[in-house]
């Protein structure tokens, strides 16, 4: 007698990205699934079309975690293979109008967009990822998360005795309830040189980079979705002026920073 | 390979170029990657991706921007050199 024992076809990795030689992330294909892999937290597999999807945590993941990247990253992960542009950047709006900030983690954004957030008549559209829509050479954004996650290290500054190591979820006490059109892209950048925050329009290949950067994507494997990507950060280039603001890391200049991107909700309109 | 003044080359099938204000993006199918040039890697790209030899092309740049043609010309020929190796350019049959 012959057992006959189902197996899961073999992962392809088509992408990993590494930090201090260890795996962080990668993407690749298992049969026609597609696999996202983040080792020692959690994997992803969907269908091709993003209608059916699984996330596995892995043993010892923080729930919180866990619920964050269901919410966020997962989200912007199957909303690539649907054909949807999402952003790694927190954003905020006030009425109709919208500023997306994106840059690397560690550069600031859920901490400006918070403080932004305290502004009159501002809310919070979301605070990792962006979730855009290109509507004829308007670029909309819609609602997407209602908790803002700040580093320890910022709230200590604002009087919390949170350990400075760790992210905290708070929940803004304004969350956006509807679209907005997406005003100005802004890059942030925390510079050891700079001694205010200085605000410039990024150029054609540099705003590209900034927005390319920023893309969540999945299908990294097909032809016509590179060229669909290409065709759509283009527009999106060619619709929104695209900024960079270099600050000194230095909270005492945090206001000024939110001043100059807050005022772009006038000036880029 | 040494390119030639009068080489000549054609846009791979996997490159796609697009303009950004005088600035240019190239997406690389085979490898997923962009690359991005300014704006006279644009000029020199937009004409070799034409079929202009490098010579042509440093006679027409140090003119339109008034620098040495020698130098154009070998400025040319290494951009050309590493967009063929790259895979986005193919060098045509003499």
């Amino acid at each position: 007698m012959t057992n006959v024992v189902a197996t899961a076809p073999k992962v392809r990795w088509i992408r990993e990205w590494i930090e201090e030689g260890r795996t962080t992330y990668r993407v690749g294909r298992s049969g026609d699934e597609l696999v996202a892999e983040w080792p020692g937290f959690g994997a992803l597999h969907a269908s091709r079309l993003g209608d059916r999807a699984d996330f596995l945590a892995a043993d010892g993941a923080d729930p919180i975690d866990v619920e964050r990247f269901r919410r966020g990253l997962i989200n912007a992960l199957l909303r690539h293979t649907r054909g949807e542009v999402t952003l790694h950047g927190a954003c905020f709006a006030r009425g109709d109008r919208a500023v997306v900030c994106v840059g690397q983690s560690g550069a600031g954004k859920s901490s400006l967009v918070a403080e932004a957030c305290r502004r009159p008549g501002i809310a919070l559209v979301g605070d990792d990822t962006a979730a855009l829509t290109l509507d004829g050479s308007h670029v909309i954004v819609s609602p997407t998360e209602d908790f803002s996650w700040l580093t320890g290290e910022a709230l200590r500054r604002a009087g919390s005795d949170a350990d400075p190591s760790l992210k905290v979820s708070v929940p803004t006490e304004r969350r956006a309830v509807g679209s907005a059109r997406i005003v100005a892209i802004v890059q942030l950048e925390f510079s050891d040189e700079a001694h205010a925050p200085t605000l410039r329009s990024l150029p054609g290949v540099e705003a590209f980079e900034s927005l390319s950067r920023s893309l969540f994507r999945f299908v990294l494997d097909e032809p016509q979705t590179q060229l669909d990507d290409f065709e759509r950060l283009e527009r999106i280039a060619r619709s929104i002026r695209i900024h960079e603001l270099r600050r000194p890391r230095s909270m005492t200049m945090m206001s000024d920073g939110v001043d100059r991107v807050v005022a772009l909700l006038e000036t880029d309109a | 390979m040494t390119i030639g003044g009068d080489a000549r080359f054609e846009q791979a099938p996997g490159a796609h170029a697009r303009r950004f204000e005088d600035e240019l993006v190239i997406l690389d199918l085979a490898g997923g990657q962009y690359y991005g040039l300014d704006e006279i890697g644009a000029a020199i790209w937009e004409r070799l991706s034409a079929g202009r030899s490098p010579a042509e092309i440093a006679h027409e740049i140090a003119d339109e921007y008034d620098a040495p043609r020698d130098r154009v010309e070998a400025d040319v020929r290494a951009l050309a050199q590493e967009m063929v190796t790259r895979g986005l350019l193919i060098a045509r049959a003499s």
